[in-house]
């Protein structure tokens, strides 16, 4: 098996590992959902293996792979193969990156205000923080980015990053509501161009991410014995100028470091570091 | 789950690449099957393979990219000879599907293809000697013949020479 099909394989693998988002969820008082309901058990740890054979087939017996074999490698007599497959490489230097956000989120000039509703009525609150000349919020996750080299110096591509945290209290209208808040989650994306410097090993580079951020505030709004789950969001624009020091390990294999600012969201701070996988060895740059 | 993760990372990261001086032992002998162009490097062996029988001469390419970046192959460009009854011969490639094509070999990438050559009889039968002419596979300054000789049934590889062979005068010609 080829470098470039294990590679392949293990994107997807990937892929299919990424945890799915926990979408926020309100309810109001009287309602029939109860909190078993919404949970969820992760049996995870004691899935076993078999499902890897075909269930269909009787007993524990894997079911038979048809495998085609060619009975010489010599180029024009295989039938299960071609001249090139594996090496000569049609597919364009994609890079998929998967790896680990912290961001320092400024909510100066932001609004999070919500409503809870309590036997009927709304009633309005307001996310605030104990910082007066800086109100932020930290939060940690993932990020994920499809790109590609265009040439030996350009990089293009789009990006997501799903993050969490603590969240700050909250405001309320009248003294007997209480909100509190349990989390914040930031959903963000963008497109990405860079500038690559090549230095050696190291790829040294400057990118610029535009794009938006939605910030999902949720948590508990109680008056009285009523208990509400609540949750209030707000979205903006992105734009963060990088840098980010790339690092070969493997041919098909890098880490990069990266960090960042929001020029629009000032205070707002971002860094990480990713794992790369390439399509192409070293992303075939000339 | 991070297990698997590092698990992915160690197969690729530990995994084997081309790197220069593979098809030498590391420099620590000389192969004579070798031979070294800009970025790529070439070792080869004729045989003749079971499956297709003496019909054609089948020769087992091994191609390593020394380089970070891609490198043109175009295995088009190997002139292949062989002396029968004391008579040198080309030998045309045998590419009846049309699928041998200039390629792109990746970087640190390796390869390996075998290809059939047709003899000018019916078969390979009384081949006393194979030469290989390589250059045109890749980029980079011409390189000698790759030389094979029948002895015992078999074809072992001898130094090549470009005085009496049918390409010595394409040569100074590069």
């Amino acid at each position: 098996m080829t470098k470039s099909v294990v590679c392949s394989l293990v994107v997807a693998t990937g892929i299919a590992l990424i945890p799915a988002a926990t979408p926020a969820t309100a309810q109001s008082c009287g309602s029939d959902s109860s909190p078993s309901d919404s949970s969820s058990h992760d049996d995870d740890d004691d899935y076993d293996h078999y499902d890897d054979y075909d269930s269909s087939s009787s007993g524990d017996v894997p079911a038979p792979r048809k495998v085609c074999r060619d009975a010489t490698h010599l180029t024009g007599f295989e039938n299960c193969s071609r001249f090139g497959a594996g090496w000569n490489s049609p597919w364009p230097a994609l890079r998929l990156e998967v790896g680990f956000v912290l961001r320092r989120v400024s909510l100066a000039g932001t609004s999070l205000e919500g409503t809870a509703e309590h036997e009927g009525r709304n009633h309005r609150y307001n996310i605030v923080t104990d910082e007066d000349d800086g109100p932020s919020l930290l939060t940690g996750g993932l990020n994920l980015r499809l790109t590609s080299m265009i040439g030996r110096h350009f990089l293009v591509g789009a990006e997501l990053d799903l993050a969490g945290g603590p969240a700050p209290d909250a405001e309320t209208e009248r003294t007997d509501h209480q909100v509190d808040s349990h989390r914040v989650v930031t959903a963000g994306g963008g497109f990405v161009v860079g500038l690559v410097l090549p230095l050696g090993p190291l790829r040294l580079r400057g990118e610029v991410m535009t794009g938006g951020q939605a910030l999902v505030v949720s948590g508990t709004s109680q008056i009285g014995d009523c208990i509400v789950e609540e949750s209030t969001a707000t979205g903006r624009f992105l734009f963060e100028p990088r840098v980010a020091l790339e690092w070969f390990v493997a041919p098909w294999v890098s880490f990069d470091v990266w960090a960042g600012a929001d020029l629009i969201q000032r205070g707002t701070l971002g860094g990480g570091i990713r794992l790369n996988f390439h399509a192409r060895s070293y992303d075939a740059v000339p | 789950m991070a297990h698997g993760w590092w698990m992915a990372v160690a197969l690729l990261g530990c995994g084997t690449s081309y790197a220069a001086g593979d098809f030498t032992d590391r420099g620590r002998r000389v192969e004579l099957r070798h031979r070294s162009f800009e970025c790529v490097d070439v070792r080869l062996q004729p045989y003749v393979d079971r499956t297709v029988g003496s019909r054609f001469l089948a020769i087992d390419y091994e191609i390593g990219n020394r380089c970070l970046s891609p490198a043109r192959v175009d295995f088009r460009a190997v002139t292949v000879f062989g002396q029968f009854d004391r008579e040198m011969a080309e030998l045309p490639l045998h590419d009846w599907r049309g699928e041998i094509v200039e390629a792109t070999l990746d970087g640190r990438a390796y390869a390996r293809e075998a290809l059939a050559y047709q003899p000018p009889g019916a078969t390979v039968d009384p081949l006393e000697r194979v030469c290989i002419d390589l250059n045109g596979l890749a980029d980079g300054d011409p390189v000698e013949p790759v030389c094979f000789a029948e002895e015992n049934a078999s074809l072992k590889v001898e130094q090549p020479q470009w005085e009496g062979m049918p390409w010595g005068h394409r040569r100074e010609g590069r």
